[in-house]
């Protein structure tokens, strides 16, 4: 147990500062990309911004249990087995999601296309911290 | 020395020419643009349309060189807000409260005294903004062109605290707009009458 929560602290930790980064990221490298955060389709800051700083820390536990249930599919280096993890979680996970967001929601292609990657590169991190915690 | 004595007498005791009033209309080419950051970039909101021709009255006082009167303002229509960027434009009117409050009034309360161009010249004004009312100090900068024709250039940083509005923010305040705006407004304004009108009190 005490494995299991620690491996989500890190990874919680991790995907933090991750997801910092790449949004500062991308707002250096695509300004005009991210000035579509001020449409109003996305919600103003306020009461429920606590949501957004718990995701890292939600998507931890949910690649947790898939990594403790399914690490033995996943064979190989530690990078290796993170980006096998990375590409289901992806493909399983995001691209169902955000093509079906993408057609309810009038957000650009662009901005789709930058979250399949922060979710990409967010589950390729998770899964080296777990991959080199728990093997 | 009669004559002298007589003049004398008639500078001395002759009563200072009281304050007139000079009426200005606000031309069509005035603009007011209002300038903030985001943390992603820069942004600048003009007036797309003119501003509503509305006049204004100085209450110049040649012998006091105090600061001058004035009487007027302008009216602005929040949703004609142009800044350049779809969103930031609509999220800006949302957040001036273009919906409930869709004017923005600067009244012109005074200016310093001028004669001729003139910089750095200080002034009052009264802004209402999301029904709010602000008194707050403009540096203006004067030229006076051609004859009958004067242009205010007036400038003024002002805070969405000011009048109880909260910048934008998204993703939890990750992606925000700062909270100062600096407010630029150029008013081309004529002369309406050649001569000037007798002072007369608000």
């Amino acid at each position: 147990m005490k494995k299991i929560i620690v491996s989500v602290a890190v990874s919680t930790l991790v995907l933090s500062l991750l997801g910092a980064a790449m949004l500062y990221g991308a707002i250096l490298l695509f300004p005009q990309l991210m000035e579509e955060y001020f449409s109003p389709v996305f919600r103003p800051s306020g009461r429920e911004d606590w949501l957004f700083y718990a995701h890292p820390l939600i998507l931890s536990i949910a690649l947790k249990w898939f990594w403790e249930r399914y690490k033995s599919l996943f064979e190989g280096g530690v990078l290796f087995r993170a980006l096998e993890v990375a590409l289901v979680y992806a493909v399983v996970a995001l691209l169902p999601v955000l093509w079906l967001t993408f057609s309810a929601i009038d957000i650009s292609l662009g901005m789709i296309s930058t979250w399949v990657l922060y979710g990409f590169v967010q589950a390729l991190a998770a899964g080296i911290v777990f991959a080199r915690l728990n093997p | 020395m009669k004559l002298i004595y007589t003049l004398l007498v008639a500078v001395l005791f002759k009563g200072a020419p009281a304050p007139v009033a000079e009426r200005w209309v606000i031309q069509k080419s005035s603009n007011l643009r209002i300038e903030g950051k985001s943390n992603i970039n820069s942004f600048r909101c003009d007036i797309t349309e003119h501003l509503t021709p509305d006049t204004l009255y100085f209450y110049r006082d040649d012998q006091s060189c105090k600061p001058i009167p004035i009487k007027g303002g302008l009216s602005i229509h929040i949703k004609r807000f142009d800044c350049h960027q779809k969103y930031i434009t609509n999220d800006l009117r949302k957040t001036l409260k273009a919906d409930e409050q869709p004017i923005l009034k600067i009244e012109l309360l005074n200016i310093g005294y001028y004669n001729g161009d003139a910089g750095d010249i200080k002034g009052w004004v009264n802004i209402s903004l999301a029904g709010v009312v602000k008194t707050a100090e403009i540096n203006y900068t004067v030229k006076n062109g051609q004859p009958g024709q004067l242009e205010l250039l007036g400038t003024r940083k002002i805070s969405f605290s000011d009048f109880g509005l909260k910048p934008p923010q998204k993703l939890a305040g990750l992606i925000k707009v700062e909270e100062e705006l600096n407010v630029r407004f150029q008013l081309m304004l004529r002369a309406v009458e050649a001569k000037e009108i007798p002072l007369q009190k608000n």
